[in-house]
């Protein structure tokens, strides 16, 4: 009687601690990240870019998603009882429509953090869930689409170099050194040697190239203003009808650490996006510094040309090892042949973008 | 013992009250409305270099909450942060000339010493001139910022970017 009072005590015991079990299930049973696929895609007759964002699970994921003002125009994604394990956010393709994704981990939730160059309205994102497709060997996917609308611009291209316009502008000049290396080189002059290098090569395409210094001058004069300044070089693409206009930059930073290439656009039309990814992924491929993406900035030559312009930062002078690599002739010449490369990239896909081949 | 405790401890008060009352006899009539107002402050977030350099961190400081306020904020970030895994942004040697709202628009007016280097890197110049939008736009009163330099507006900072249209928060310059 008694023994059969204790067991079946036990039993009960036993089983009430079962969901318990389930819950504290060990780490390798909770859904982890175990990658990420961007995709994007431009409309050249409305503007309209949309950029999609599938983040892949060990295990189909809880979501809950909601936008913030403030600190930033944000979207947050909560993925519930997910870790983020090894997995970590890439760059976003598209910085016209998310400049940033970030992510972190709070408590057993994966946040991720989509950050908005402005406002987004309901509409302009979705978030959804896709189920493991064994036949398509897709796993679990969180997927968040974007969308966002750039002026077109009125504008044509045809493929090739021959015939282009492209205006240079060698940063900085004159009274104005621009940054100073760790190692005592000057920002204006690397800026000139490289942009002399990418006018030589791309005269030889057979494009004709528009300077706004050749030497060591301020380009309005060394009384100017910053305003007539940076006013002058713009002109240099518009007065010119420059095709593309393409300000050549090298970088410095407090942090002796910070390294790579970064290339700036400000989204005019949808060209810019394009021409500035173009250059990046160029000089990426054969500089083979950091790749720190195509960024949207409120920078004055690229907002006050008419034509598709970017301003390329091609590395940090105020990193000793960094600075070293711009000063070396060949890699200075690999990073001209990228300028040529990258805008020969950047008028193919102009003129597919407008059927124009 | 608890009863010696007790009368030890009343004994004490005793002697504070008499110690008090002597003072404002001392002193004349201690009447509170005579005495000098504890200043109200406010926390204000206060951003500066993260240690990547490339992005923001903001730190909370107590600021006296009176019309200079965004002034103060102004200047406690030309000062520096107190963590000293930060970055301070803008030169020590800055002046703050005055800061005015209107419109939802703030007016930051600083002395020549903010180009007191005229140039340098771009990354440099988006760290500094966002440090100024993001600490003003703190304020719910303020939604873009208009950077003066002795009072005129200016074209550029560093020579890259734009000044020379009031500016809102800039995305992708805060980590998380």
């Amino acid at each position: 009687m008694r023994l059969r009072y204790w067991a079946s005590l036990m039993v009960l015991l036993w089983l009430s601690c079962l969901p318990a079990l389930v819950l504290a299930a060990p780490l390798d049973t909770v859904a982890k990240i175990t990658g990420a696929r961007w995709t994007r895609s431009v409309d050249a007759t409305t503007g309209l870019i949309k950029v999609r964002l599938e983040v892949e699970t060990t295990k189909p994921a809880e979501v809950e998603s909601f936008i913030t003002k403030l600190p930033n125009w944000r979207l947050i994604v909560t993925l519930k009882g997910t870790n983020i394990d090894k997995w970590t956010p890439g760059l976003s393709p598209d910085s016209v429509v998310v400049t940033q994704l970030s992510a972190v981990q709070s408590e057993q939730n994966a946040r991720l953090v989509l950050d908005f160059p402005d406002e987004v309205k309901a509409g302009q994102y979705k978030v959804s869930t896709l189920a493991a497709d064994s036949k398509a060997k897709r796993p679990n996917r969180v997927v968040i689409e974007l969308e966002r609308i750039v002026p077109v611009g009125n504008l044509k291209f045809l493929p090739g170099l021959k015939g282009k316009i492209v205006a240079i502008d060698p940063g900085h000049g004159g009274t104005d050194p621009g940054a100073l290396g760790v190692r005592g080189s000057y920002e204006k002059k690397l800026n000139l040697d490289l942009s002399l290098l990418a006018k030589a090569k791309l005269e030889k395409a057979g494009a004709k190239v528009m300077m706004t210094r050749i030497s060591d001058i301020d380009v309005a004069g060394a009384k100017s203003t910053d305003r007539e300044e940076l006013s002058a070089r713009a002109q240099v693409g518009n007065r010119n009808n420059a095709d593309v206009f393409i300000s050549v930059h090298h970088n410095s930073s407090v942090n002796r650490e910070a390294t790579g290439t970064t290339t700036y656009f400000y989204a005019k039309t949808i060209f810019d996006g394009e021409l500035a990814r173009s250059l990046q992924n160029a000089m990426v491929r054969s500089g083979g510094l950091l790749d720190k993406g195509a960024r949207t900035a409120n920078f004055f030559v690229v907002k006050n040309t008419v034509m598709p312009a970017a301003l390329l930062e091609v590395g940090f002078m105020s990193n000793p090892q960094e600075e070293q690599i711009l000063n070396d002739p060949a890699f200075q010449d690999k990073i001209a042949q990228a300028i040529v490369d990258g805008l020969e990239q950047f008028f193919l896909q102009a003129a597919k973008m407008r059927g124009e081949q | 013992m608890m009863c010696q405790a007790r009368f030890s401890r009343a004994i004490l008060m005793g002697c504070l009250v008499l110690t008090l009352a002597g003072c404002s006899a001392l002193t004349g009539k201690p009447t509170p409305e005579s005495q000098p107002k504890p200043l109200e402050t406010v926390t204000v977030k206060v951003y500066y270099g993260a240690p990547d350099a490339e992005h923001l961190a903001a730190e909370s400081n107590q600021i006296t909450k009176d019309s200079l306020l965004m002034q103060r904020a102004m200047e406690t970030l030309i000062a520096g942060p107190k963590n000293k895994k930060l970055w301070p942004v803008l030169p020590a040697e800055t002046k703050v000339r005055s800061v005015v709202v209107k419109d939802k628009i703030a007016q930051a007016d600083f002395s020549a010493e903010l180009k007191a280097k005229k140039s340098g890197g771009s990354t440099e110049e988006i760290l500094a001139v966002s440090a100024i939008i993001y600490t003003l736009t703190e304020f719910p009163e303020v939604e873009r910022v208009q950077i003066l330099i002795e009072g005129k507006k200016v074209a550029t900072l560093y020579g890259h970017m734009d000044l020379s249209e009031p500016l809102g928060r800039m995305a992708g310059l805060l980590k998380e």
